[in-house]
């Protein structure tokens, strides 16, 4: 589904130059449940971002389903990522202004889903992640563990086929976090293809395999279990 | 001097902030001074006499119509010397003085001399330079001002120096005064008594000739109401007049010209339109400033707990705000300095004769002291007790800021929108004035005018030379031109009127019969004059609504009006207008007249019009040097509106400066609003949206202020501007276009304004945007 060649990102400035990502190659099956890991500032964030379409590289190719997109320009990359790929983030990122409902069915609007149809699949995400109840409520009113749900239902709710979560669990206590990784489970579970950025090595022993960077390269890679689908990209 | 480092440096951290607060200040703080300069200009008027409370014109009402004029009899003044010892003095003086000719040795001017009585020098204050003792104490002294000295003789030691006026008078200087200043209703370049000939400058000394000013001088302790009922009794039991005197103070005149459109209004609505930049530019200040702190909370947070109390703060903020206000008080000094010789041009005020550059400056230090208490106020208080209370608890503080910040632009765009409309309403009636049908057509008409022109003997030339020119169509001699033909001063009745009727005071207008073929003016009834064929020395042709006075167009072919003769209508001619479009058109009487005709209306082929203007104007030099002025009809029609054009372009100017100021309002508001919604955007952009639809969803908000304010603009607009025409006889329609244009502009201004700031917003990095904090 993902795979990437010799990807590089540099950051400049005037004054210095730092390389994030240094011929990065990584190869993720559909299906699979990946985990990236390393110390802070080796360049995870800045992968996922790329590989999220949210970010250009400086260099190297990177494919989704087979086609190469690095060179996209917004507009297609926008196009692409609109109901392919969701996001969860470890602060969140929901709009104070948005209530629990409004929240979620950003995405949908912006696929330009009627009405009826939006109301359905939000009631019936907001049901699957319990927090229906939750509906009106705005973000500053919900526990982080809340919030991290409905983070998670919005990432969701268009059915993508790749979830993408750096460090979903950064700022949940261990209970919410253990939540957090089963709900992510659950999703891999039910085919959606997963790639998530953790410093921790207990939840990334959720996924099928966990690759680790470390100044910008690729160091080992470690798999937990078998992929279950195979695919050639 | 360390705070006043810290302060510089925290307005330099948002540099385009600092450079909006620092115009939009100054064009209200310029603005306003210039304004309030020229309006009390305006109020000065007259003022600058040491007596000017004591000073009075004798103001005449008529009864029955209720019209009032300060010209009134010569013979007033005599009447009233005397009688009354509350007035000291009372004089008449020449309304309409003849630019009459003077010659010193071989120099020869034609300037106007303004004949009065001896104790005018009681009443006015004449600054004398040099004068002889015991003035006026014989009839042939005559006093200069100071330029027409220089002119004359080269310097102001000229007393005793020989004048011949008008080509046969002597009269002897005797004394030089300095030039009354510009604010001064009464501005005479030379004074003499109307003894220094009585044929030249008493030519109307009847009763009922309407052709001087009284004026007076009025003991200050005297009862003003109770002098004029004392005169009022004595002067109706004494002449048959129905007529009401009273008393007009002369610092009045300007502002409130009896029996003409008032200035005040005017004035003050140009005022108005100044304050309204000043405020719309403190609001923008006062914004943008409270917005600029919602940046520095962390500042101001380390401050708090580090001990800075609730004096602190307000100190930090009226520091901030004086900075401010001093760099916006140095550019507005300048620009004003450099804008005033403009407004003493294009209005006629001289502000800084009447001002002085020493209370010019001291003025604008005064008004920046009034700024700064006036925008302190809220920041104070914003800065000293909200922003500490939120930082505390480390809530949003700009989070009660946009709802507070959108009524400012609401409130600046709702004024914009009202300045706009005025404008364009004003543009509109002024293009109205000048196209509207008139009932003659005065395309490719000039006119000379020479009242002193010897345009009578050189009747025959002219005709010779005009009648010979291929581009001029056809010509008319007549006793004006159509922009405004004179008083109301004829009296005609129906020779069959009872004896009792009153006689009601028409416009009588002289002409020859060429009159109707130039200006193109119908015939509705009856014929022209045909001095080949008719003795038409009694013959007269009506207008349309005097005919309507008198029966209809048909039967007041037969009607024979009188008044000191009796004349016979011959026809009747369609209205057509000869005042200003205040005044509706009055009942006019055309009388058949060539001997008191003082102006030429020529009609010419309109492509040579300006040819044929050069040409004639050559011809009349070469004929006399006589002086006369000669102008297209169209040029003449529009300088009957100079005030509302001056008024049109000042709103114009206030409505643009408003519009900018309010665009810098809007900008800055846009980059703070911008910022709150950054991370936003990133949320926004990750989960699907697309550039365009980020910018709808920026600019949305912007459309819907600008939306509100167009629609509490609109009814304040509509009113204002439907009382301001009600003046108008003949006015344009306020229609609903202008109103939406107005909308219009100030939307695509606003959305101009905030789409680059939106765009740059909307194309950034989602992953930078959620960074962001």
């Amino acid at each position: 589904m993902l795979k990437t060649n010799n990807l590089q990102k540099v950051f400049r400035t005037e004054e210095v130059e730092t390389t994030a990502l240094n011929n990065v190659n990584i190869h993720v099956q559909k299906g699979e449940f990946v985990a990236i890991m390393g110390p802070s500032g080796c360049g995870k964030s800045t992968l996922l971002n790329i590989i999220g379409l949210l970010d250009n590289p400086s260099n190297g190719e990177l494919f989704f389903d087979g086609q190469e997109i690095a060179s996209f320009k917004e507009r297609q990359r926008t196009n692409l990522r609109k109901g392919n790929i969701g996001f969860v983030f470890q602060s969140f990122n929901l709009i104070d202004e948005l209530n629990v409902f409004e929240n979620i069915e950003m995405p949908l609007v912006y696929l330009k889903l009627s009405a009826k149809e939006r109301r359905e699949r939000v009631q019936r995400v907001m049901e699957r992640m319990q927090i229906a109840h939750r509906a009106k409520h705005f973000p500053q009113q919900l526990s982080g563990g809340q919030q991290q749900r409905v983070a998670f239902a919005r990432a969701v709710v268009a059915n993508p086929k790749l979830i993408l979560a750096d460090e979903p669990t950064g700022n949940l206590d261990s209970k919410n976090g253990a939540e957090v990784m089963n709900l992510l489970r659950q999703l891999n579970e039910d085919g959606t293809t997963i790639v998530m950025v953790t410093h921790s090595a207990e939840h990334a022993e959720y996924a099928h395999r966990t690759i680790n960077l470390f100044d910008g390269h690729v160091v080992t890679e470690k798999i937990h279990k078998e992929s279950p689908v195979e695919e050639i990209i | 001097m360390k705070k006043l480092h810290q302060t510089i440096r925290n307005i330099l951290a948002l540099k385009h902030i600092a450079l909006f607060n620092v115009i939009g200040l100054t064009i209200g703080m310029s603005s306003f001074i210039l304004i309030a300069i020229w309006t009390y200009t305006h109020f000065s008027y007259d003022k600058n006499f040491e007596h000017h409370n004591e000073v009075y014109l004798i103001r005449g009402m008529e009864n029955d119509s209720q019209e009032s004029d300060l010209v009134v009899p010569f013979q007033l003044a005599g009447y009233i010397k005397g009688k009354y010892p509350e007035v000291d003095a009372v004089v008449s003086y020449q309304y309409w003085p003849d630019r009459t000719k003077i010659q010193a040795g071989e120099t020869i001017l034609y300037e106007e001399i303004n004949a009065t009585e001896q104790d005018i020098l009681e009443i006015l204050d004449f600054n004398f330079i040099t004068a002889k003792s015991n003035l006026f104490d014989a009839s042939s002294e005559i006093l200069i001002c100071e330029s027409l000295a220089n002119k004359l003789f080269g310097s102001i030691d000229c007393i005793g120096n020989n004048l011949i006026v008008s080509d046969s008078i002597n009269a002897t200087v005797a004394g030089v005064y300095k030039d009354f200043p510009s604010n001064s209703t009464f501005q005479p370049t030379s004074v003499c008594l109307f003894e220094l000939d009585e044929d030249l400058f008493k030519p109307c000394t009847e009763w009922n000739n309407f052709c001087y000013y009284s004026l007076a001088r009025i003991k200050s302790n005297a009862s003003i109401a109770a002098l004029e009922e004392k005169l009022n009794v004595v002067f109706q039991n004494d002449h048959e007049f129905d007529m009401t005197l009273s008393f007009y103070p002369l610092d009045k005149v300007h502002l409130n010209h009896p029996g003409e459109e008032s200035l005040l209004g005017h004035v003050l609505l140009v005022f108005s339109s100044g304050v309204l930049v000043l405020i719309v530019s403190c609001l923008n200040f006062v914004n943008l400033l409270v917005a600029s702190f919602g940046r520095r909370k962390k500042q101001m947070a380390v401050k708090g707990f580090l001990g800075a109390t609730r004096f602190n703060y307000i100190l930090d903020c009226w520091l901030e705000i004086g900075v401010y206000v001093v760099l916006a008080l140095c550019f507005s000094i300048l620009i004003s300095i450099q804008a005033l010789p403009v407004i003493s041009q294009s209005f006629q005020l001289n502000p800084l004769e009447v001002f002085g550059i020493n209370w010019f400056i001291l003025m604008h230090i005064a008004i920046a002291f009034l700024i700064t208490l006036i925008v302190s106020l809220y920041p104070s208080f914003y800065y000293a007790f909200r922003a500490k209370q939120k930082l505390v608890s480390n809530t949003n503080i700009n989070s009660t800021r946009p709802t507070i910040g959108k009524a400012f632009i609401v409130f600046q765009f709702g004024i914009s929108i009202i300045i706009c409309i005025a404008a364009f309403v004003m543009q509109r009636q002024l293009n109205y004035t000048s196209n509207r049908d008139k009932g003659y057509n005065p395309e490719g008409v000039i006119v000379a005018e020479c009242w002193d022109y010897p345009i009578q003997e050189k009747k025959v030339a002219i005709t010779e030379y005009l009648s010979s020119n291929p581009h001029i169509q056809s010509f008319s001699f007549t006793n004006g031109s159509f922009d405004g033909l004179g008083s109301r001063t004829t009296g005609f009745n129906r020779v069959d009127a009872e004896a009792n009727q009153k006689e009601l005071y028409k416009v009588m207008y002289k002409s020859d019969e060429k009159l109707f073929e130039t200006m193109q003016v119908k015939m509705l009834a009856g014929r022209t004059f045909i001095p080949e064929k008719f003795n038409e020395s009694k013959s007269v042709i009506i207008n349309e609504t005097f005919a309507s006075e008198l029966g209809g167009v048909d039967s007041a072919l037969d009607v024979r009006l009188k008044n000191f003769e009796v004349y016979q209508v011959v026809g009747v001619c369609s209205d057509f207008l000869f005042e200003d479009f205040y005044t509706a058109v009055e009942p006019l009487v055309i009388h058949y007249n060539t001997n008191r005709t003082y102006h030429l209306l020529i009609k010419t082929t309109v492509d040579k019009q300006m040819e044929v203007q050069g040409d004639v104007s050559a011809f009349l030099k070469s004929q006399s040097d006589g002086p006369f002025t000669i102008k297209p009809m169209s040029l003449l029609v529009s300088e009957m509106y100079l005030k509302e054009a001056s008024q049109q372009q000042l709103i114009f100017i206030f409505g643009l400066l408003t519009i900018i100021v309010s665009c810098l309002g809007l900008l800055g508001l846009t980059f703070f609003i911008i910022d709150t919604k950054t991370k936003e955007i990133g949320i926004r952009k990750v989960n699907g949206a697309k550039v365009s639809e980020v910018l709808m969803m920026l600019n949305k908000d912007f459309i819907k202020w600008v939306a509100i304010a167009f629609i509490i603009a609109c009814p304040i607009a509509w009113y204002a501007m439907n009382s301001w025409l009600s003046n108008f006889a003949y006015k344009t329609e306020l229609s609903w276009w202008i109103f939406a244009l107005a909308g219009l502009v100030a939307m695509a201004i606003a959305l101009i304004t905030v789409s680059w700031q939106s765009w740059k917003a909307a194309r950034r990095n989602p992953v930078e945007s959620l960074r962001y904090e």
